[in-house]
């Protein structure tokens, strides 16, 4: 069957094996280029969040103490806490949730 | 008896739904026609000048729109410029060169960018990112770049690390999430069997990715882009944080400018009531809100036949 076939005249031009072999190439080259930067797009994207996740923890834990959760806000000079954004922020959570069940 | 009780309850249980759903519409109705109410005495005093005029001046009660306006559209803008390649990569990645394996946690890492509240995006755009256009990036553009004839005036003068290009580089980051997901979603509705056809031809990934996929999705990746446009039009606090907060236009792309989110963050806590300031803020928040409902409107439109299945 197959040698049947290959006998056949050719239709068309005649294929040129070398020019082939270069578009070949190039195709090839052009998809392993678009390949590389989308896995770099990929990889910046994941360092990006990394970077933002690095920056939050390593600056967070350096202000992070116990004084944080015991104690409101003081003025500005002296030792303070965060108690209550986080007391609101609970309870807007939690707000939300509801809000979502109620909802949805 | 048991029959006709259930069936008063389905008819009342429709009515509450649909007095749900109608309230909303009427909400979203209300909040148009009060913010083009409160802006109106900035519309009588400047007239449509108000949208195009680069005044702001509150000492002498002159204000227009075309600066955050022009801020506005250029960060918006800049950001879909750097996002959707970006976006596009990883969306060509997770549905055709990832292994298996690496697809859901990868996607599931690039969508919690999603849940970064945008005052964290501030504050890391502030203490990372500023600085290191400052020091590295911007000078290095404005050296080679900005000598480049047409567009070099884009990246010329000092490189401060804040201004309208670290904007929209942040906001790039804020949307990127949203355009691959689309991206991702949509790709992976392509039947297999039209990849596969252009595989068994030889194509190449990428061949298959620009002559099959693309092609098919096209209208939805359009519609995903719109999607992230309307959520850069609107953001407030990471761009109040490193944009520079300056009410000119500067012909660079590096100069401090404003937005109209974050002018109306920034003013509204100084402005009285009834004065022409504040109705002039307001009247900002109008032409904003319909932007971003031009825009959105426009998304939810391509993105239809997707959102239906």
């Amino acid at each position: 069957m197959s040698m049947a076939l290959s006998s056949l005249p050719h239709p068309g031009p005649r294929k040129d094996a070398a020019m082939a072999a270069r578009l070949g190439r190039s195709r090839q080259r052009k998809d392993r280029i678009i390949r590389t930067l989308c896995i770099a797009a990929t990889v910046v994207g994941l360092v990006l969040l990394a970077s933002i996740l690095a920056t939050l923890f390593y600056r967070g834990f350096e202000a992070m103490s116990l004084r944080v959760f015991t104690h409101v806000t003081a003025p500005p000079g002296s030792e303070g806490g965060l108690l209550n954004a986080i007391r609101h922020a609970g309870w807007h959570l939690f707000g939300r949730i509801r809000q979502g069940f109620l909802a949805g | 008896v048991a029959r006709r009780s259930s069936s008063l309850g389905d008819k009342i249980f429709a009515l509450v739904c649909q007095a749900a759903s109608i309230f909303v519409l009427i909400l979203l109705g209300a909040l148009i026609v009060e913010l083009f109410i409160a802006g109106l005495p900035a519309f009588r005093a400047f007239g449509l000048a108000f949208v195009t005029s680069t005044d702001w001046d509150p000492v002498q009660e002159l204000f227009g729109a075309g600066v955050s306006i022009y801020g506005t559209i250029v960060t918006a803008v800049l950001a879909i410029v750097l996002a959707v390649p970006l976006a596009f990569g990883v969306a060509f990645f997770l549905t055709e060169l990832a292994p298996p394996w690496m697809r859901r946690p990868v996607g599931t890492a690039i969508e919690l960018l999603a849940a970064v509240p945008s005052i964290i995006y501030g504050m890391w755009g502030f203490f990372v990112i500023a600085p290191a256009f400052a020091q590295n990036i911007q000078p290095w553009i404005i050296d080679n770049i900005g000598e480049w004839p047409l567009i070099g005036f884009l990246f010329q003068g000092a490189p401060f690390g804040t201004g309208l290009f670290t904007a929209a580089f942040i906001l790039a980051i804020m949307i990127l999430p949203f355009i691959a997901a689309t991206m991702r979603d949509v790709f992976e509705q392509v039947p297999p069997v039209f990849k596969e056809s252009a595989y068994g031809l030889g194509a190449t990934t990428w061949e298959v990715m620009k002559g099959v996929v693309i092609p098919y999705t096209r209208v939805s990746v359009v519609g995903g882009v719109m999607l992230g446009l309307g959520r850069a039009l609107g953001e407030t606090m990471a761009v109040t944080f490193v944009i520079g907060n300056a009410n000119r236009i500067s012909t660079s792309l590096f100069g401090p400018g404003n937005t109209i989110a974050s002018l109306v963050a920034l003013e509204f806590g100084e402005s009285e009531i009834g004065s022409l300031k504040l109705a002039s803020l307001l009247a900002l928040g109008f032409i904003l809100f319909l932007l971003s409902f031009a825009v959105l409107a426009t998304s939810r439109y391509l993105l239809r036949s997707r959102l239906k299945a």
